[in-house]
């Protein structure tokens, strides 16, 4: 990775790749065109799969000081372009230059462009229409967006108590910000910049995910072992689901129809497949699967659920036909969360 | 103002932490003092503001179970207070005798049996409580590994000798009830940890994550909830915790009235450290704050406890003379504990009860 351009250069090459959207859209038709993204926690990179053959096609370094800087959330520009990581020191205490979300360009791997975030930055959102980014700022308690295109913090808020997951609703009104010592919720409106509610869900919230329509919201638990159902019109939580009290849950995949979710049980080494139409628990795959699985994500045909296994520096590879495994892949040391997005078109 | 949410309906079968908090309290309270022995024969005289940091810890510990063994054995209580007091002292010094260090370790032993039976201390819930306390609370493996990473040299060494406790723990209680594949899941993550903790001292500040022994720690807490079916994070359903609280605190508030202070105050203690360590402080923090600015408040005064809640920034930095202040109770501790109760129960509303 090249050393990192200054901000104003790396934010025009951002904001062009922003008007390049349409472009990323007709490239996201393709059959098995996407790249799986697995963040590294202790070997401080990204593994880069090409889901039509499962094959590492590429690691993409973020530090050269494994075990003291990590990667962890990450998100994907809306044309594959883009994948923004959250960076940070081991020591929550202090803020430190290393506390920061980067924007890197796959096509070339260079990072063009940083935002600053003070406080452990966990996880990341891009919204919609891949103008804003936000994240949450786990040392901190607060959730803070930005601007893409010019890297300028738009507004930060106070959240519940370190800060974990973040998303934006596919209409782009809503941010979500979950809290894991607090057990909260924090809904921001985002046109109005606005914390419009913070609410309760299972014990240590990990991961908040939208429905594709955006009319549900689901909160993974770890301790809980639940899945919080949130109505996005009122932000309540309208049902919970038991996954086991050992189930460990963290990230969750929603299916392109919305009809299922997957959930990575990092306690139990199994994926939890749930139908959203009753909420009940349709399968659990254990067989072969890697061993504490955290991050999970399905390719957007709905065909390929990965997921990174941080205790067995693996991605395992699951059919959604059958429902089980039909792969590993070797991931780095620390696998934590799993994005994917398109193939990316030519600079 | 309700932040109602709905709740898991799966339950283990035993809840050590509600129906058994006080002697819990104490117990951990008898572990950490001998803990704190050991750390002194690990070290002997060699101890610099680190490890006295560690010897200033028995003033709590003595304070989660005295009043019951001064109520038992009066004669014992003040033998053991002026084998502590001495050790302490010699501590101080730099001169600990292993003469005084066993004697102390002698009469604590003594003590835990009278105030905590063995047949109490054998049942595997109890033990499984004990091995979350020293492993996630204060003094315990998590925040030794923690503030050894922030430099702290004597936590490191509390935290080592934490460790050795609890994987004695589960070796004589926990992994006889544990079938074949939660025996090897478990000592598989004592083995991860015993790399943690290669050797009881360190000379310098551990590089790395802060966080590397705590989540093995949760990984096998969640298995011994499976061994020995009990719910095991107090915390997991706020609202649970929120009923249970005051209900106990009433209580020890009513042993106030009846001016018996020394059973009052452990269990103050014992709700009030489940109150900060089971996140119900850091939610209301959040959500509640005046509730929870009055709750804690009480807290302080009738106890002297005061955890930091993590990742809530201090207003104003701590004046460093603050913390070598000896605690002194607040003069109408009834009144403090109505108080406190009037918050708890306010606490318990607030999540929809």
């Amino acid at each position: 990775m090249r050393a990192q351009p200054v901000k104003q250069r790396a934010f025009g090459v951002l904001a062009t790749l922003t008007l390049a959207l349409t472009f990323g859209t007709a490239v996201a038709q393709e059959a098995d065109a996407y790249r799986l993204y697995v963040a590294n926690e202790y070997s401080a990179d990204i593994t880069v799969v090409d889901t039509a053959t499962n094959e590492v096609i590429d690691t993409i370094t973020i530090s050269g000081r494994p075990g003291e800087v990590r990667p962890r959330g990450m998100a994907v520009s809306p044309d594959g372009a883009i994948i923004y990581v959250s960076i940070s020191d081991f020591n929550p205490q202090i803020e430190t230059p290393e506390d920061k979300i980067v924007a890197i360009d796959v096509r070339t791997n260079e990072v063009v462009g940083e935002f600053r975030a003070g406080g452990n930055p966990e996880r990341v959102a891009v919204s919609p229409d891949g103008t804003q980014v936000w994240a949450a700022l786990e040392a901190i308690a607060q959730g803070a967006g930005y601007d893409v295109a010019t890297g300028e913090q738009l507004a930060n808020f106070r959240v519940g108590v370190e800060a974990e997951g973040v998303a934006i609703s596919p209409d782009g009104k809503w941010v979500y910000i979950t809290a894991e010592a607090t057990h909260t919720v924090t809904v921001v409106d985002r046109e109005n910049l606005e914390v419009v509610k913070h609410f309760l869900v299972g014990n240590r919230p990990r991961v908040v995910e939208f429905s594709n329509d955006g009319t549900r919201a689901y909160v993974s638990a770890e301790i809980g072992g639940t899945i919080s159902v949130v109505d996005t019109s009122t932000h309540s939580v309208i049902e919970t689901i038991n996954l086991g009290l050992d189930s460990r849950p963290v990230e969750i995949a929603v299916d392109p129809t919305s009809s299922r979710l997957y959930v990575a049980g990092g306690g139990t080494s199994a994926v939890y497949v749930i139908d959203t139409t009753n909420n009940e628990i349709v399968a659990t795959i254990r067989e072969q699967m890697g061993r504490r699985p955290w991050g999970i994500a399905i390719t957007p045909d709905g065909t390929t659920v990965y997921t990174a296994n941080g205790l067995s520096d693996s991605i395992s590879v699951i059919d959604t036909e059958c429902l089980c495994v039909v792969g590993s892949i070797q991931a780095g040391r620390g696998a934590h969360s799993a994005e994917i997005g398109v193939i990316p078109g030519d600079d | 103002m309700l932040f109602f949410a709905g709740t898991a309906t799966a339950q283990y079968a035993q809840r050590p932490f509600f129906d058994d908090t006080l002697r819990i309290s104490q117990a951990y309270g008898f572990e950490l003092a001998l803990l704190r022995l050991e750390v002194l024969d690990l070290v002997g005289d060699d101890l610099d503001d680190d490890y006295l940091e560690v010897i200033e810890g028995f003033d709590a510990d003595l304070r989660r179970f005295m009043g019951s063994v001064a109520r038992a054995d009066a004669d014992l209580a003040e033998e053991l207070e002026e084998a502590v007091e001495e050790v302490e002292e010699a501590a101080e010094d730099g001169e600990v005798s292993g003469e005084a260090v066993a004697e102390a370790r002698e009469l604590l032993q003594q003590a835990y049996d009278l105030v905590v039976p063995a047949d109490v201390r054998s049942d595997p819930a109890f033990a499984a409580a004990l091995i979350v306390e020293l492993s996630l609370g204060e003094g315990g493996v998590g925040e030794g590994y923690e503030e050894a990473t922030e430099g702290e040299l004597g936590a490191y060494t509390m935290g080592y000798v934490s460790l050795a406790r609890v994987v004695d723990l589960w070796d004589a209680v926990v992994a006889p009830a544990a079938d074949e594949q939660h025996r090897a899941d478990v000592e598989e993550m004592w083995e991860f940890l015993d790399t943690l903790y290669p050797e009881a001292t360190i000379e310098d500040a551990i590089v790395g994550n802060p966080e590397e022994a705590e989540a093995p720690v949760q990984r096998v807490i969640g298995l011994l909830e499976a061994i020995v079916d009990a719910e095991l994070f107090p915390g997991r359903d706020l609202f649970a915790l929120s009923a249970q609280l005051p209900e106990q605190l009433a209580g020890y508030c009513e042993a106030y009235d009846a001016g018996d202070d020394d059973l009052a105050v452990e269990g103050v203690i014992a709700v009030g450290y489940l109150y900060f360590s089971a996140d119900l402080a850091s939610f209301l923090s959040f959500m509640a704050p005046e509730v929870h600015e009055e709750a804690s408040e009480q807290i302080v005064a009738l106890t002297g406890l005061e955890p930091e809640l993590e990742g809530v920034e201090e207003e104003e930095e701590e004046d460093e003379d603050e913390d070598e202040e000896e605690f002194v109770p607040v003069e109408d501790p009834a009144a403090a504990c109505r108080e406190l109760l009037e918050a708890l129960q306010e606490a318990h509303e607030a999540l929809g009860g």
